[in-house]
């Protein structure tokens, strides 16, 4: 058992070094200036204003659609556990969501949001528009729906009846069981949803430059229709960076959120 | 003291538990028993209110069950079911803590209420407080079951087929170990089985369960003697003879018998002749050393060989062994007659066969 651990660990820490070594050779390489005549970094140093500001974007886009996922994804997955009829139609509708290609939802939203815009003055002041960052939020919170909702329904179902009857047997109250017991036992598969979510949104996130909404998209679309592999790299390798470093983060987060006796669970 | 009176709990338009009434008394194990179905667990879940009963009242030392607050009521009842339900993300010794804690005891207090307890339980407080239910065995974890319950100290104790999971061997002597526990602290129980042998094992009384019905409620030893009906009959086994020994100890058939000391033998060896063929022996301080076949013995320089000396856990039987164990020794070593020796091994009494199969037909009959 504790020698299973301590592998699981060592393995852990070898995917880490083997899955960073080459960006952080890069990134070594990139500070001492080795790259400095390549063509990408000359890219980089002429958008370079514009760079870190698409570079926000894409991180504030996916951020909100995650967040907003995760509220919405885990309310599902507590609605789905807690009442059986309503299991179906959840994941019905999360998985249908799932199906529809990402350029096709960005381009169906269009339509209805410029309607609703138009119909409804209070949106149009907020900035709700057919093309824009409200589509893209949009689609990439419905996106994100699935492994929330999913592993939050999951995680509930997997606590054993025996551990909840014994808590209100004892006499915890319905919160003391939900704070000491079943929240801790299902954070860290709620929590691997939501990194597989985010990960998922960072990528898809590229392509809501497409309608307007900005992000490191913006490059890869622009280099495509500009013939230009070199811009089109600076967007995808940024892209990939921040997915692992957000893959990373959030693994880290749950491994120290996971509780020791259960530890292998999040995984 | 527990009452039920008039209980029932309809689902739907069936009963699961009809009209029972019974009390079980302070510091009494009361075992519930029947088929699966019978109505036994919820007749249990409803003393703490994990199950509202439709109709009929529960009371706890006169007061209503139903008047508390669950949360309130459940802290002052242990309650050990038979998954046992250990949180797997506490260690054992926070497994323990939480009735405890949610009673919002002293920091102080409940770690040496931890430590107390596990050594209650026989379990090595430094080794197992901080060790985590996954890495316990099932037995080990049954243990840490029983102590989280007995946590606060509760005057009650609901007990859902606690030792289902754990295999025979270990299960006979947790049973064995739980009731030493229970009489030493003096619970009440409610215990749920449907294993009749151990109900029989630890019961002070059993109440047998039919479709969610009360057939009987009595000692084991009356129920065993005289089954109402041809259910109980049946539910307690055609060997309720033999199981009804089990209920009662050597002490209560033992006759005074005589020994010769192996030193002193020479004063009445005539006279014990006259008593009968053999003698037991004992050394100068009555403990137990063999047996002699009086009739061989013409001198007193006989009697050595005479004697057959023998390990006296062979040839006895402690005050408090069970009639159907010392039955079956003699059935095991060929002999009518065991020596009955006390907790210093020291020869008090015999008890023979015929004896005890005369207290079978006496029980049968009556």
């Amino acid at each position: 058992m504790i020698s299973a651990r301590q592998n699981l660990g060592e393995y852990r820490v070898l995917k880490i070094i083997t899955t960073y070594a080459g960006l952080g050779g890069a990134a070594l390489l990139t500070i001492g200036g080795f790259f400095n005549e390549l063509s990408i970094t000359k890219e980089f140093f002429n958008n370079e204003a514009r760079f870190i500001s698409e570079t926000l974007q894409h991180l504030t886009l996916s951020g909100i659609a995650v967040s907003m996922g995760s509220v919405i994804g885990v309310a599902l997955g507590i609605i789905a556990f807690k009442n059986r009829a309503s299991e179906k139609p959840a994941f019905l509708f999360v998985n249908f969501v799932q199906t529809i290609p990402s350029l096709a939802l960005f381009g169906l939203l269009i339509a209805p949001l410029a309607y609703f815009s138009d119909a409804v003055p209070f949106l149009r002041q907020l900035g709700v528009k057919g093309i824009g960052t409200a589509p893209a939020l949009i689609a990439l919170t419905l996106y994100s729906l699935l492994p929330i909702t999913r592993n939050t329904f999951t995680s509930l179902t997997i606590i054993p009846r025996g551990v909840i009857d014994a808590g209100l047997g004892m006499g915890m109250s319905r919160r003391q069981l939900l704070v000491k017991v079943q929240i801790p036992l299902a954070l860290p598969v709620v929590l691997t949803g939501i990194r597989t979510s985010a990960v998922q949104a960072i990528g898809n996130t590229t392509v809501a430059a497409l309608i307007g909404a900005g992000g490191l998209g913006t490059f890869v679309f622009q280099g495509l229709g500009q013939a230009a592999p070199d811009l089109i790299l600076l967007g995808a390798i940024s892209i990939i960076f921040i997915a692992l470093a957000a893959d990373t983060a959030l693994q880290a987060l749950i491994s120290v959120l996971t509780p020791k006796g259960i530890s292998g669970a999040g995984q | 003291m527990i009452e039920l009176i008039n209980v029932s709990k309809k689902y739907g338009d069936i009963f699961a538990v009809k009209d029972i009434s019974m009390t079980i008394g302070k510091a009494e194990i009361c075992v519930l028993i029947g088929p699966s179905g019978c109505g036994k667990s919820t007749t249990l879940k409803m003393i703490n209110r994990m199950v509202e009963p439709s109709s009929g009242d529960i009371l706890i030392d006169n007061e209503s069950v139903a008047e508390l607050k669950p949360e309130l009521l459940r802290r002052r009842i242990g309650y050990v079911i038979q998954s046992i339900g250990l949180f797997p993300h506490m260690t054992v010794g926070e497994n323990i803590a939480v009735v405890p804690r949610l009673l919002k005891w002293e920091k102080s207090r409940v770690a040496a209420r931890v430590d107390e307890l596990l050594e209650l339980v026989k379990l090595d407080a430094l080794k197992y407080r901080e060790k985590y239910p996954s890495e316990l065995s099932g037995g080990e974890a049954q243990r840490v079951g029983v102590a989280r319950a007995l946590a606060a100290d509760p005057p009650i104790l609901l007990m859902d087929e606690p030792f289902g999971a754990v295999d025979p061997l270990n299960r006979e002597r947790l049973q064995y170990e739980f009731v030493k526990i229970q009489k030493a602290l003096n619970k009440t129980v409610v215990f749920v089985t449907h294993d009749i042998d151990e109900a029989i094992r630890i019961a002070d009384k059993i109440a047998i369960l039919k479709a969610g019905e009360l057939v009987q409620y009595d000692t084991p030893e009356n129920m065993l003697a005289a089954p109402v009906n041809k259910f109980v009959h049946d539910f307690v086994g055609v060997d309720r003879a033999l199981k009804r020994l089990s209920r009662f100890k050597v002490g209560e058939l033992m006759r005074p018998t005589t020994s010769i000391t192996m030193v002193n033998y020479s004063t009445s060896l005539d006279e014990m002749r006259k008593k009968g063929r053999f003698s037991w022996v004992t050394d100068v301080n009555k403990r137990l050393r063999g047996w002699a076949e009086l009739t061989k013995i013409s001198t007193e320089k006989e009697l050595n060989e005479a004697l057959t000396e023998l390990d006296a856990d062979l040839i006895s039987a402690h005050v408090d062994t069970s009639l159907k164990d010392a039955l079956s020794k003699m059935l095991e070593h060929g002999v009518k007659t065991l020596a009955v020796v006390d907790d210093d091994t020291l020869l008090i009494g015999e008890i023979r066969m015929a004896d005890i199969v005369d207290f079978t037909d006496e029980g049968d009959s009556s």
